[in-house]
């Protein structure tokens, strides 16, 4: 009998719970539900995924233990000192799990928290006994999951990650094939979105991948450095192809062939090498060695073309140089995982950004830790200034893990979330009041708990997936209506009063989420459109990295924080994205949505290379005039970047288009001479490549501003931004 | 003119009137917003969200002290 993976994933968890309870009721542990608790949260879409939230599991409950000792040892005897420690403790998680490669570890130090302090009834002591059982029960349900995961149908990441390697190759390749094609036949390069997206999504695939057989597979663990370098590099060669067809867009039809040299080679070689990669990674082989090339351009034959020609070819030239780059670093890459070599050492880690984003202050971010603490605070005061409010403390502990987990994923809709927990929670009425009073023994309680839980991961599995925090919460809520312990009770009052503690923990949620903005989708779809469009304004007009050595601290962390704005902007409004419901979108199309999205999506990418563009090597060249002409126009795309993001300014798009014709018709008189200084010193060279470059950027993002103004003037925001009841 | 609490029986099971008033105050609630949202008269409110739960507590205290009895 062929059975499903969601049918073998369902059995596998139904079946740890079942023993989770058996040993825990044999020892007569006192809440035997944190153990199946453990379980849930563990079980995922595969075996890696499984065991690296139970490290963190196991790593986030010492540390939130180790922090709850030292909160109670410092304010022991003062409630709201105590409550303020706890709330910045909680705050502190939630601010860094929104963007830590390790969620689960924040999550879990965020809660547990306030598990122990719930656990003892809320009195200011987090006893030793207390947290020593909470690790207790939580470790067995996490070993017990593992075993099963293990020994039962293991799901291991390995040939996922084979795959994902794979099918990224063959994205790179296709990708990469339609792009060459496209300059030999001369043809014009339109941006296709659903390749774009389709080669971003392999990308992340991959890295996913890497991260989970790290932890399920001893092979794959030997060489993680090398497997994560690989990820990095796959990661470089498929944002070179996006600029690379961003670059052709603008040239392919010119005929680049002719204005650079040695392509029909480069073109050649570059397909030998995808295919090369693809058949090392799907054969497991050496890649072999690809020689350093580079691409010049025909000085005589680009000398005909107009400066705007001429700043799409340096666009094209640098986009084809940087994929070239990147894919010897990627068949290095991939021969060091067959020879576990170490080029890897060579190239800067990713630390450096990961740190950066991790500590950079980000508005949804903190947000997200407003609407936490609203809620924890709500419950606590009801809590204490509620005459016998109904759940008392678990009404806070609840609040705070949905908070958390809400955090992570702020577009769920809570109405539809909170109607099927509930509505499982009624299911359960039957088999709480009917069956579980007539049952003889454990035998008969395991087959009971065995089949629920089968019935409810099964669907849950289907029909929201095995990540979702409906799943979680459609299995953990009658897991506590239950209440599975050897001194079972049976109680009406005890049912509806926590059919009543979820509905009280919703509405608290409601208002918490609204609490300091809304958190309707489409509002902060805008207002995160808005937000990357001012940071782009800020960073067009600043756009000198050199220039920053000498300015203030104060003023560095004002760049950072731009930068960081426009990295991550994109990323944020796929994420909103996702929570707005296509078929009752108000204002716009659906179309109109998605051209929105990969309008920004360019215009994030342009000015960050804008940006990095290095300005005091482009000084050395250019003419002071053509300069003011450049200074010109970024006070004028600024402007237009202002008004686009809101900000209500008397600007046009025509006059962009003014100062955009102007800094062309300035470099049209002086381009010949640029010419000639390339041939005084390499450094001249390399900044007349840099001035070209900067042109051809600022053609990008003229482009791409004057269409987003189209789209954005045929949108009625007002009625697209507008909140509904349900 | 108010109803005297008392226990609501469902086939022999005895249900709290605070259960009863709640559950057809949310339904009430939940009609009461899709009119709103329907007519487009949601924008009228500062906090379209908070409608639904203020509406609920409104109508479960109205239903519990007229119809029910709480």
């Amino acid at each position: 009998m062929h059975l499903s993976r969601n049918a073998k994933e369902s059995i596998k968890i139904a079946l740890a719970l079942v023993i989770v309870y058996a040993i825990a009721m044999g020892i007569n542990w006192e809440k035997p539900f944190w153990g199946g608790f453990a379980v849930i949260v563990c079980s995922q879409a595969n075996l890696g995924q499984s065991l690296n939230r139970a490290i963190l599991w196991i790593l986030g409950t010492l540390f939130a233990l180790l922090g709850g000792w030292i909160i109670v040892a410092l304010f022991p005897q003062d409630r709201w000192l105590f409550m303020i420690a706890l709330s910045t403790w909680v705050a502190s998680c939630v601010y860094f799990l929104q963007r830590s490669k390790h969620q689960y570890f924040w999550m879990t130090c965020g809660y547990v928290i306030l598990l122990l302090w719930d656990a003892t009834g809320g009195d200011l002591s987090i006893s030793y006994e207390e947290g020593i059982l909470r690790i207790q029960e939580s470790l067995l349900g996490i070993i017990v999951y593992g075993l099963v995961a293990v020994l039962i149908w293991p799901n291991c990441s390995r040939e996922e990650l084979h795959q994902a390697a794979v099918s990224l190759l063959d994205a790179h390749r296709a990708f990469a094939d339609r792009c060459f094609t496209r300059i030999l036949d001369r043809k014009k390069v339109k941006i296709r979105r659903e390749k774009r997206v389709e080669l971003l999504k392999a990308d992340a695939r991959l890295r996913t991948a890497i991260n989970d057989a790290s932890s399920d597979s001893y092979e794959i663990w030997e060489c993680r450095r090398q497997w994560n370098h690989l990820g990095c590099r796959a990661t470089a060669v498929t944002q070179s192809l996006l600029k690379l067809e961003e670059g052709l867009a603008l040239s392919s039809d010119l005929g680049v062939m002719k204005f650079l040299l040695g392509m029909k080679d480069y073109l050649e070689d570059m397909k030998s090498r995808f295919k090369r990669l693809r058949f090392a990674i799907a054969e497991d082989q050496l890649a072999g060695s690809a020689q350093e090339r580079v691409i010049r351009g025909n000085i005589d034959k680009v000398k005909e073309l107009s400066t705007s020609e001429t700043a799409a070819i340096a666009v094209t030239r640098r986009s084809l140089n940087d994929l070239e780059v990147e894919t010897r670093a990627l068949i290095s890459s991939v021969n060091d995982i067959k020879s576990l070599g170490s080029s890897y050492l060579k190239f800067p880690g990713e630390e450096g950004a990961y740190w950066f984003g991790l500590l950079m202050p980000d508005p949804d971010r903190l947000a997200n830790v407003v609407r936490v603490l609203v809620g924890i605070w709500i419950s606590y005061l009801a809590y204490l200034f509620v005459p016998d409010m109904i759940g008392g403390l678990l009404v806070v502990l609840l609040i705070t893990i949905i908070a958390i987990i809400a955090a992570v994923s702020p577009q769920i809709r809570l109405f539809e979330t909170c109607a099927y927990t509930i509505l499982v929670c009624l299911m359960s009425a039957p088999l709480y009041f009917f069956l579980m009073p007539k049952l003889p023994g454990y035998y008969t309680l395991g087959s009971m708990i065995f089949v629920w839980t089968f019935v409810i991961s099964y669907f849950a599995n289907k029909y929201f997936g095995a990540q979702s925090m409906i799943r979680t919460l459609v299995l953990i809520f009658p897991q506590i209506i239950f209440n599975f312990n050897n001194d079972q009770v049976y109680s009406f009052v005890v049912y509806t009063n926590y059919i009543f503690v979820l509905a009280i923990i919703f509405c608290i949620l409601a208002i918490s989420r609204n609490i300091p903005f809304s958190s309707h989708p489409e509002r902060n779809f805008k207002k995160n459109i808005d937000r990357l469009l001012d940071s782009a304004a800020r960073l067009v007009v600043e756009g000198d990295i050199q220039r920053l050595k000498d300015r203030s601290i104060f003023h560095r962390l004002y760049v950072l924080y731009h930068l960081n704005i426009v990295m991550i902007s994109h990323k944020n409004i796929l994420y909103w994205k996702e929570g707005i419901n296509e078929k009752a979108i108000k204002g716009m199309s659906t179309d109109q949505m998605r051209r929105i999205i990969d309008l920004l999506m360019l215009v994030a990418n342009q000015v960050k290379i804008l940006y990095g563009i290095d300005r005091s090597k482009m000084n050395l060249v250019a003419t002071k005039r053509m300069l003011r002409e450049a200074f010109i126009w970024r006070c004028l795309a600024g402007k237009i970047f202002f008004y686009l993001s809101g900000r209500k300014r008397r600007i046009h798009i025509d006059s962009l288009k003014r100062g955009y014709r102007r800094i062309f018709d300035r470099a049209n008189v002086d381009v010949g001479e640029l010419m000639e200084l390339r041939e005084c010193s390499e450094q001249s060279k390399e900044g007349v490549s840099n001035f070209l470059y900067f042109l051809g950027v600022t053609h990008c993002i003229n482009n791409y501003l004057a269409e987003f103004f189209r789209l954005s003037e045929s949108v009625d925001w007002k009625y697209f931004c507008e909140e509904r009841c349900l | 003119m108010e109803k005297v609490p008392h226990d609501v029986s469902i086939g022999g099971f005895f249900i709290s009137p605070v259960l009863v008033a709640g559950v057809l105050g949310v339904m009430a609630a939940l009609l009461t917003a899709r009119v709103l949202d329907r007519y487009r008269l949601s924008r009228y409110f500062a906090n379209p969200p908070i409608v639904v739960i203020s509406l609920s507590i409104i109508y479960s205290v109205f239903i519990g002290s007229v119809f029910v009895g709480i």
